[in-house]
């Protein structure tokens, strides 16, 4: 299930992407929402490209966290539910 | 427009004005109207006849004849005042909305603005938090005076730049300084209205533009209680004023005594009783649908909110970033939007980072007032 969810839904177009430092913030043009990514959710919203299951974006924040817990596999697949409730993904 | 007025007989004023780029030159009738302008914005004169920036010409034009009214009138714009006991507030608010709504060449926040050896600092504050005692507080301690109201960043340069205009000091805020043992700044009074007091800060303290260093956040926190807020609107039909109290969840709409009108109550300027924090639904709603407002008092703040230790944390260039723009003193009928921004306020973000890119960003809750000050000079 983690797998199918990236694999089909790569972030939508119509949203602008702002980096600032280590963070992201992420306007929705036709919500007219903005959202701001803290420096994992940003990572998580960069591999959000139809190309990575779950289990990869996991690996990367522990690489990129070094105190990551055990539970980052399911706090990506949380965060990546997030995007998709909030329609930003297609 | 076809108005009648022979304005060939009557005796008018002129006075002219810069804000930013914008010139203004106002022609008027009404000596008050002039005065208050004169009073507010002293610092903002110019001589007539040298214009480099973009130049609008407003009329205010008043009639004691029984039957006329009163006008404000500029290119494209024209606005009946039937009592001209309200011209001179009607005027001032009319001219400034639309002259700072036409303001292309710096983006502005509702913000205090000082600087300290030539380090800018923007200070943003939740309506009634205390911002202008806090701007005086560290004008003691040597901050030299930028703005009281709206800060402002050049677009060409990012320099923060001043706007001079004058401050309007509640009694409490003199009690505040009182009580820390806190000099008030050597000033001029330049007029009263009811319980607050304008002033113009000596020359002596005024800032000159410089770079912006530091953005301090001041916000009461989220689970104590903002407060109302009395705000004062212009004439308003019975739908209209039904579908803003639905909007903001208008607690209550009472006869004014405000004080910039006349004592008596008069029905067709209702006052809205709202909590501080559903304060921006008014704005918007009376921004969409061309309402005027005249006034915003806040009712004075918990006294034990400022009686605790306050704390301030560094956050980051982002969030920053993003609580700034929710200061934009712009609308969506500001000429940046319409020309420059298109796409809305969120094209703003990108401007408002690239300017801020060297700014470091706090947030401070309210306490004492000499040790907020002391906190702020601690992170500079």
């Amino acid at each position: 299930m983690y797998s199918k969810i990236l694999n089909d839904m790569p972030k939508r177009k119509n949203i602008k992407e702002t980096k600032v430092d280590d963070e992201l913030s992420l306007y929705d043009f036709e919500s007219k929402k903005f959202y701001m990514l803290n420096p994992a959710a940003s990572i998580i919203w960069s591999l959000c490209d139809g190309l990575h299951t779950v289990e990869q974006i996991a690996s990367e924040l522990k690489k990129r966290f070094e105190d990551a817990g055990e539970s980052v596999s399911h706090d990506a697949c949380r965060i990546v539910e997030k995007f998709k409730k909030q329609g930003l993904l297609e | 427009m076809g108005l009648s007025l022979n304005i060939k007989k009557m005796k008018l004023i002129t006075s002219t004005y810069r804000f930013f780029d914008q010139d203004i030159e106002i022609c008027s009738d009404n000596k008050e109207t002039i005065e208050l302008m004169d009073s507010m914005y002293k610092r903002f004169n110019v001589k007539a006849g040298k214009k480099y920036a973009q130049s609008t010409r407003y009329e205010v034009l008043t009639s004691s004849l029984p039957g006329k009214k009163s006008v404000i009138r500029t290119n494209g714009y024209c606005r009946e005042i039937e009592h001209a006991a309200y011209v001179p507030s009607i005027a001032h608010g009319i001219i400034m909305r639309q002259t700072l709504s036409k303001v292309r060449s710096h983006l502005l926040f509702h913000a205090a603005a000082l600087s300290n050896h030539n380090r800018g600092i923007i200070i943003v504050a939740d309506s009634g938090c205390g911002k202008t005692t806090l701007t005086l507080a560290l004008m003691t301690r040597g901050f030299r005076f930028l703005s009281d109201e709206i800060a402002a960043l050049s677009l060409s340069d990012g320099q923060l730049v001043p706007y001079y205009r004058c401050l309007w000091i509640r009694s409490g805020t003199i009690n505040a300084l009182r009580r820390f043992g806190l000099d008030y700044p050597d000033h001029e009074s330049v007029r009263r209205t009811g319980d607050r007091e304008a002033v113009h800060v000596s020359g002596k303290s005024l800032g000159h533009a410089c770079r912006l260093d530091y953005v301090v956040f001041l916000t009461i926190p989220s689970d104590r209680d903002k407060g109302l807020c009395y705000v004062t609107v212009d004439r308003i039909g019975k739908k209209l004023l039904s579908d803003l109290q639905a909007t903001a969840e208008v607690e209550e709409v009472i006869n004014p005594l405000s004080g910039m009108h006349p004592k008596k109550t008069d029905s067709r300027f209702p006052v809205l009783k709202v909590r501080t924090e559903l304060l921006y639904k008014v704005y918007d709603f009376c921004e969409r649908n061309g309402v005027l407002i005249l006034d915003a008092k806040e009712e004075d703040k918990e006294h034990c909110l400022f009686d605790s230790k306050p704390e301030i944390q560094k956050i980051s260039k982002l969030t920053g970033a993003m609580e700034l723009l929710r200061s934009f003193y712009g609308s969506r009928n500001s000429e940046l939007f319409r020309k420059d921004f298109k796409r809305g306020p969120a094209q703003l973000i990108e401007p408002i980072i690239k300017l801020t890119r060297n700014t470091k960003f706090f947030r401070i809750s309210p306490g004492k007032l000499n040790l907020m000050v002391e906190e702020i000079i601690s992170v500079l």
